[in-house]
């Protein structure tokens, strides 16, 4: 899971090669685009486009599936959270719960906004180094009045960008602890609650170690917070705003 | 030679009072090879980190380039002048490739992207991993991750490089290859500190200084450190030509003193 999930994979695509700035503002309005679309005809459009976009970044159904898949069960209960709650004619009955005609459309809707919100978001990830996509943030975040707020936007970015790098990191001390417990007796089938506990505590203080471990090593490789600059500075160009604004029109039209 | 960094009468305490380092004085030159040694909590890597202000002399004073650590605004300098890489690789990733990491410290001094790109080139060349450089730092072997931390140093061009235990957590291979990156860093003209309980990776070095409890012990050539001293006090391994050589001479044999290499030995004994 950990090298599958929001991964990023280096490709030369139009997609790849595309301004940061564009792609971050396109999943804007493609999120805001999935969160009005309120049939299927509109999600279908919304599956069409992904699809296309899938197709010229050739990224590979591999990578979004990694980013879906843990999120399966969560969008299952979605799924049937609608499915029983939703009034409407009685599908079947379970447990004395109702399932409606209305909650099965309505929970099918549901997740699939999530589905593709997921997709969409791992195919920003997979197709856009995470060191562009943290100098993008920050340059969309530096003309807002944030200094005022005593945030700096360089703060703001490697904040992001940080979250993204524990993800592998904690998973990978997880690993290790668990092993480590397990090889000690603990029977995380039998007794799941004293798993959690056994788990959590020491994972905690993992996470915690290692963070104050990254910061050591950022600050003595200077890092300030301020006026960093970027490997791969990103120049937006004529073709990326051009790209920008038609897929701003196209989802603005069909959904 | 110029001075590089002057410490004199560090005192550092941890904040529940233990004493970590006492009343230690330490001049490094500019393109010296110091060697820092000794046993596990004798306050050498406490030492190093006060080099590049990461820790602040509770009394005394450590200055870097005659600037001195204990002023805030003086320590983006100091640690531009003082890289450091540390004994876990792991832990001092920050970029998700090889590059990107590399990239970190030149993007935290604000140098225009060309140059960093430049800079990354020569350290990723210099280490012999340029064919790494799109790899993932985690998904790379001891060694290669612990030369990619080296890397990511070396692109801040820093006049000093300070090591801490690098080599400690790598197999005998990986580590003779660390140690001949360190070896050509230092041919290249930066000053190397270098953090290490193992003897045998010192032989090379201008100075070898001797921590114990919070003390600097022993501060001379490699050579005199063995014929003065007798590090097994300090919990330290001679390295086995040096404990073969001076068993022999204690046992009789003229002529041998103390023969760093294997070669020296050899030559003492079949002359």
């Amino acid at each position: 899971m950990n090298n599958l999930f929001f991964r990023y994979v280096p490709g030369n695509s139009i997609i790849h090669r595309l301004d940061p700035r564009v792609k971050i503002a396109a999943m804007l309005i493609t999120s805001i685009s999935i969160f009005i679309s309120s049939s299927f005809r509109e999600m279908a459009v919304v599956a069409l486009v992904f699809f296309l976009l899938v197709l010229i970044s050739s990224t590979s159904v591999r990578i979004i599936l990694g980013a879906v898949r843990p999120m399966l069960m969560f969008l299952g209960i979605i799924f049937i959270l609608q499915l029983f709650l939703t009034e409407g004619n009685p599908l079947f009955s379970l447990m004395g719960l109702d399932a409606t005609y209305e909650g099965l459309a309505l929970g099918a809707l549901m997740s699939m906004r999530f589905l593709f919100l997921l997709m969409f978001a791992s195919l920003l990830t997979a197709t856009t180094a995470p060191s562009v996509m943290t100098t993008g943030i920050e340059k969309m975040l530096r003309p807002l009045p944030l200094k005022k707020l005593g945030i700096s936007s360089f703060d703001l970015a490697t904040m992001m960008f940080l979250s993204l790098h524990f993800v592998p990191l904690l998973y990978g001390s997880f690993s290790h602890l668990r092993d480590a417990q397990v090889s000690r007796g603990l029977d995380m089938a039998r007794n799941p609650f004293k798993a959690v506990y056994a788990l959590s505590v020491p994972m905690v203080r993992t996470a915690f170690t290692s963070a104050e471990e990254v910061a050591v090593a950022m600050e003595s490789r200077c890092y300030q917070g301020v006026n960093r600059s970027s490997l791969n500075e990103p120049v937006m160009q004529k073709k990326d705003l051009a790209a920008l604004l038609i897929f701003g029109i196209i989802m603005f039209f069909l959904v | 030679m110029t001075l590089m960094i002057e410490i004199q009468d560090l005192l550092y305490s941890y904040p529940d009072g233990t004493i970590a380092l006492d009343s230690v004085d330490l001049h490094i030159g500019k393109g010296e090879f110091v060697v820092i040694a000794g046993r596990n909590g004798s306050g050498k890597s406490s030492l190093v980190r006060h080099m590049n202000a990461l820790l602040l002399p509770s009394g005394g004073c450590v200055s870097v380039n005659r600037l001195c650590t204990l002023q805030k605004k003086n320590h983006p300098d100091i640690r531009k002048a003082i890289g450091m890489v540390f004994q876990g690789p792991d832990s001092q990733f920050i970029g998700m490739t090889v590059e990107e990491d590399v990239a970190f410290g030149p993007e935290n001094l604000g140098l225009p992207p060309l140059r960093i790109r430049e800079l990354v080139e020569i350290s990723l060349e210099m280490m012999g991993i340029s064919e790494l450089r799109f790899h993932s730092p985690r998904s790379l072997s001891g060694g290669q991750k612990q030369k990619v931390a080296i890397a990511g140093v070396l692109a801040m061009e820093p006049g000093c490089i300070v090591f801490d235990e690098v080599t400690s957590m790598l197999d005998p291979f990986s580590r003779k290859d660390v140690l001949d990156a360190v070896k050509r860093i230092h041919a290249k003209g930066t000053t190397v500190i270098y953090v290490t309980h193992r003897l045998e990776e010192t032989i090379n070095a201008d100075r070898l200084v001797i921590m114990d409890s919070g003390k600097v012990v022993a501060d001379a050539s490699p050579r005199d450190v063995f014929l003065q001293h007798d590090l097994e006090m300090y919990g330290i391994e001679l390295p086995p030509v040096v404990a073969l050589s001076r068993m022999l001479t204690r046992a009789g044999f003229p002529g041998i003193g103390i023969a760093l290499t294997k070669d020296e030995l050899l030559e003492a004994l079949c002359p």
